[in-house]
């Protein structure tokens, strides 16, 4: 990028140049733009800021939902091998129509128990190069997209 | 909270040079604080990046040029048309004529006060001449990307740096000053 100097471009007041500290800025400057990221801040959506400035009812709201997910995850995981609730559910299929909760479930626990048993006849350098790929495609999303946003989105 | 104070000493290590870069693009102090404070607000989008950065000075300046490059897009038509249709005895009525030089002999002059001598000459300079030459001289882009950058051909970014720095020669020397005269005093 740089380019070579050379003699005929005036090096004296090259250097001269070079040399000059550079002009300070007012002090306005740091208050200005303090003032304009207060103003941006408060103008912003309180689901853009960070969650720590969300309503309390809000923030409630989001823990109770999280846990809620958090809660099915780990119900539905341990429908697969918990062998009562696959009994209940199998004796559902044979006396009674099923409803779509329970065949959700069963459908999901079919799932689980499948995931474990191949899960157990597979070797660990297996679930290495799962791990390593899965990572090594987060990146390349992750690299990807940000290539995208400079390229695209963000010119400065 | 914390977060706004490292984001206050983040500015204040490097406003100097935002401003420095972007007044002396701009050769107006107005819209030089405008786009510092553009800079910075786009700084603080990045700062989880920036702040352990070792290249957020590089970052910092190259935004600040190309803000200021931007900035001065809506005026660079108007300059091509000027600047192509001038003839080449009008770099003779140069705005930096107009300035009263200060009755001073060399010895008399203390540091500030050259500096500002000379800012002020870059300042006065017409926007064709100062803003390939600042690019050249400060801001260290070749010859070609100057003429990519301002869109213009090779040979007239070359003439325009040219005109810009014997402009600049004659503004020092009214005010008594010589580049090699400065350089050998701030070394003593």
């Amino acid at each position: 990028m740089s380019a070579p100097f050379e003699p005929k471009d005036d090096p004296a007041l090259h250097r001269l140049l070079r040399d000059l500290p550079p002009p300070s800025a007012p002090p306005e400057l740091m208050a200005s733009v303090q003032a304009a990221l207060r103003q941006r801040t408060a103008s912003q959506a309180w689901w853009k800021q960070p969650m720590s400035a969300w309503p309390y009812a809000a923030r409630t709201i989001m823990v109770v939902a999280l846990l809620l997910i958090a809660g099915t995850i780990i119900f539905l995981s341990e429908a697969g091998s918990n062998p009562l609730l696959r009994g209940r559910i199998a004796a559902g299929v044979e006396n009674q129509p099923l409803s779509s909760w329970q065949l959700g479930l069963q459908s999901l626990s079919a799932i689980g128990v499948a995931a474990k048993a191949i899960a157990s006849t597979l070797p660990q350098a297996i679930w290495w190069a799962v791990g390593l790929t899965a990572i090594a495609f987060y990146g390349g999303c992750l690299g990807a997209g940000s290539w995208v946003y400079h390229r695209f989105v963000d010119q400065e | 909270m914390e977060d706004l104070q490292q984001f206050e000493a983040f500015m204040r290590a490097y406003q100097d040079m935002v401003y420095g870069t972007a007044v002396r693009l701009l050769g107006n102090y107005a819209e030089a604080q405008d786009i510092a404070q553009e800079v910075f607000l786009k700084a603080h989008e990045r700062f989880g990046e920036l702040r352990a950065s070792q290249t957020a000075g590089g970052w910092l300046k190259t935004v600040t040029r190309n803000l200021c490059l931007n900035h001065l897009t809506r005026h660079r038509a108007r300059w091509r048309l000027f600047t192509d249709l001038a003839k080449p005895g009008d770099e003779e009525s140069d705005p930096l004529a107009n300035l009263a030089a200060p009755d001073l002999s060399e010895e008399r002059w203390d540091e500030e006060a050259r500096q500002r001598w000379v800012e002020t000459g870059l300042s006065k300079l017409s926007d064709i001449q100062r803003i390939p030459l600042v690019l050249y001289h400060f801001e260290d882009l070749s010859y070609e990307d100057i003429a990519e950058k301002l869109g213009v051909s090779l040979s007239k970014v070359k003439t325009d740096i040219h005109r810009g720095r014997l402009a600049l020669r004659k503004h020092l020397l009214r005010g008594n000053l010589r580049p090699e005269g400065m350089i050998a005093q701030a070394e003593e």
